[in-house]
């Protein structure tokens, strides 16, 4: 036995929008039974699961998604912490987790940390990560005994950093052998006065192994490690790496190689470089650390290491989905480590033959 | 004032308050509040006795309140088709921290670009957000046509789509047309348009800019020797550099390069030293583009670059509005480029 649809039930099927309510009036049950109908739950006559199911066809009613996410704790949120969607590798990463997450239904809650070391601490608790079920954060401000105090009260991967603290997954390349490669490739190119222009801030270069490696490269090639020749910036932005290269060639002239931890960096001093009437590579090569989209287009192109920032980007988002799945269903997944991704050297104009 | 005037009267007008509002209509002041704060499901017919209502009482939400609606999750949805396209990444960055500096935390449904993805994201907001900034690319005036009490949302971009929901729009036919003028005034006589759109009459970012560079173009007096537009699948460096070495192959003359999208300047950039070139000596260029890989390149390029700072806080006040006063004139607000000139069209 049919009711027929009320006047709401009428205007609310025309929307396209009917409610929880209209399906029970047409139906003639109470709510909870619609409810229970439309997520296959609960003890239901087949004749009444019939009658209600007919009411939602024909109101074409469709459960509040959100509401049922935030009662189920099934919400498909995740939290994207970053310093900065504008700085290329960055957005370049943040653009393929959109897309990842996208795959799988996530919608993506961001928030640029700007490299501040309290909202990278704090993630878990960060005010505008609310109502997430997982957050992927890429840190650059946290040191090692940061990362051993940091609260992890969600579902929490770490991507472009390594941790040893074993309690978050964290998914990066080996960034001292790519380190240590790049010195290599320098070394064979006829370079012996190999700089590096080092993010990070507060933290000491020791910190970031790929200063670790740069400076095993020099001890394997049996070159000296001058500290003249290593310039900290605060941010990986263009307009860091151009001073830093001015602040280079003020203190250490002999310099005929640049290894910039970052492809920001590099481009700046690419032109930073060239302003200061050094040729690329004739008198210095250039070496970032990143591959974004730029570098095989600025003039000369960029050798550079790619990191595998695609493939974190797919492995990180696939795992914390399903951990943020596993919080409700109580599947068992493995503990949660390091994960290693891996890295190629790719070679262009700027790491070139060198002049005389 | 003379101490024995009579004080002026201190009658304070009677507050309208919801219940008010509920009363004179008939129907629940929870009824009331989904209509004003634009939430809920609430039938055509009641929405409209309900605005009657309010406006015959005078009814004004209180400003203080931080939000009438007691679910308000400070949250706004940014709807974008992604963040590598256009100026996406730096409108998306102005968003995030003009919505944070007042508490608000921003959600991203990516939509690819795609009808229904955007329909979507307008339809869906129940719960998870106070309101949508949609950049639309696909949907229509006529997806939109039969509005059921949409939720606050604003839209947002270069495309003009008619319906009932304030816009934040940037005038792109106007700063192509800029564009061209500077590089004729550069001495460039034959402008190619990279990311062009050949067919008359589109309403997409790529047609409006192809619209006033077809302007400039009839403006200069070149009507009869129509200058190359050349279309692209997409908007990547490769797709640039592909096009005008393809451009430089044959037998189009051109000394001046209008690249729609800053990544396809890039890419011509590439295929013009390839060729051997000279940038600007030879070849002119400018491109849309907000992107500090402008200022950096070698030459640095010269960007027509979109104010997202400006387009980010109208449409976030366009909404915080939207969502207090769910009954309000609908706006449009129109946010002009501005172009930056570097060394690709003066040496």
């Amino acid at each position: 036995m049919r009711g027929r649809p009320s006047e709401a039930g009428a205007d609310s099927a025309a929307r396209g929008s009917a409610t929880l309510r209209d399906v029970a009036a047409v139906a003639g049950v109470s709510m909870s039974t619609v409810s229970n109908v439309a997520r296959g739950r609960g003890n239901v006559r087949e004749e009444t699961r019939a009658r209600v199911q007919d009411a939602i066809d024909e109101l074409g009613y469709r459960p509040n998604l959100a509401a049922r996410r935030l009662r189920s704790g099934r919400s498909q949120v995740l939290g994207l912490a970053l310093p900065s969607v504008t700085v290329p590798y960055f957005r370049e990463f943040a653009d393929s987790v959109l897309r990842e997450a996208q795959g799988h239904g996530m919608s993506v809650r961001i928030t640029q940390t700007h490299g501040d070391v309290r909202r990278e601490r704090g993630v878990c608790d960060d005010p505008y990560l609310r109502h997430v079920d997982g957050i992927l954060l890429v840190p650059v401000a946290l040191g090692p005994a940061d990362m051993r105090a940091l609260t992890v009260t969600k579902p929490l991967i770490v991507a472009t950093a390594s941790f040893a603290a074993g309690r978050v997954d964290s998914f990066d390349t080996d960034r001292f052998e790519a380190a240590r490669t790049v010195v290599a490739h320098l070394v064979s190119g006829g370079r012996r006065r190999i700089a590096a222009v080092a993010p990070g801030g507060a933290l000491p270069a020791e910190s970031d192994g790929r200063y670790l490696g740069y400076v095993a490269g020099l001890r394997d090639a049996g070159l000296p490690v001058s500290r003249r020749r290593v310039v900290s910036t605060d941010t990986v932005t263009f307009a860091a790496g151009a001073d830093a290269v001015r602040t280079l060639i003020g203190r250490a002239p002999e310099t005929d190689a640049v290894f910039a931890l970052g492809d920001a960096l590099a481009l700046g001093a690419l032109r930073g470089l060239r302003d200061a009437g050094r040729t690329v590579p004739g008198d210095v090569a250039v070496v970032g650390f990143g591959n974004v989209a730029q570098a095989g287009y600025c003039a000369p192109t960029l050798t550079t290491v790619d990191p595998g920032r695609e493939e974190m980007a797919h492995r990180a988002v696939s795992l914390l989905a399903e951990r943020a799945q596993a919080r409700t269903t109580g599947a068992v997944l493995p503990e949660p480590g390091p994960h290693t991704v891996g890295f190629r050297l790719v070679e262009r104009e700027s790491s070139g033959v060198a002049s005389e | 004032m003379p101490v024995n005037e009579p004080e002026p009267s201190r009658g304070r007008p009677t507050v309208v308050r919801m219940r008010d509002v509920a009363a004179a209509v008939g129907v629940s002041v929870k009824t009331v509040s989904n209509v004003v704060n634009a939430t809920g499901q609430v039938n055509e017919a009641t929405v409209r006795a309900v605005r009657a209502a309010v406006e015959e009482l005078g009814y004004r939400p209180n400003p203080l309140a931080r939000g009438l609606n007691s679910r308000a999750t400070d949250t706004v949805t940014l709807a974008l088709p992604g963040l590598g396209y256009g100026y996406c990444a730096p409108l998306a960055a102005a968003v995030f921290d003009l919505a944070e500096a007042e508490g608000v935390s921003v959600v991203m449904e990516p939509t690819g670009g795609d009808r229904e993805r955007e329909l979507e994201v307008l339809r869906n907001r129940g719960g998870l957000s106070d309101g949508v900034l949609l950049m639309p690319t696909a949907i229509t005036a006529r997806d939109l046509g039969d509005p059921p009490s949409p939720g606050p949302a604003v839209l947002l971009g270069s495309r003009r789509v008619a319906g009932p929901f304030d816009s934040v729009v940037s005038r792109d036919t106007a700063a192509a047309e800029a564009a061209v003028r500077l590089l004729l005034d550069r001495g460039a006589s034959r402008v190619a348009l990279l990311g062009g759109e050949r067919k008359e009459g589109g309403d997409s970012a790529a047609a409006l800019r192809t619209e006033g560079y077809r302007r400039a173009l009839a403006a200069a007096g070149r009507g009869s020797d129509p200058w190359p537009i050349v279309e692209t699948a997409r908007s990547s460096r490769r797709d640039g550099q592909v096009a005008i070495a393809q451009l430089l192959g044959g037998d189009t003359p051109f000394d001046a390069v209008l690249a729609l999208e800053e990544p396809l300047a890039h890419g011509a950039l590439h295929a013009l030293r390839r060729a051997g070139r000279d940038v600007p000596g030879q070849v002119r260029v400018v491109a849309f583009g907000n992107d500090e890989d402008a200022e950096y390149s070698s030459p640095s390029l010269t960007t027509v670059r979109a104010d997202v700072h400006t387009m980010a806080r109208r449409a976030l006040d366009l909404l915080t509005a939207r969502v207090r006063e769910g009954a309000r004139p609908r706006s449009q607000v129109e946010v002009p480029l501005t172009i930056t000139e570097r060394e690709s069209t003066f040496s």
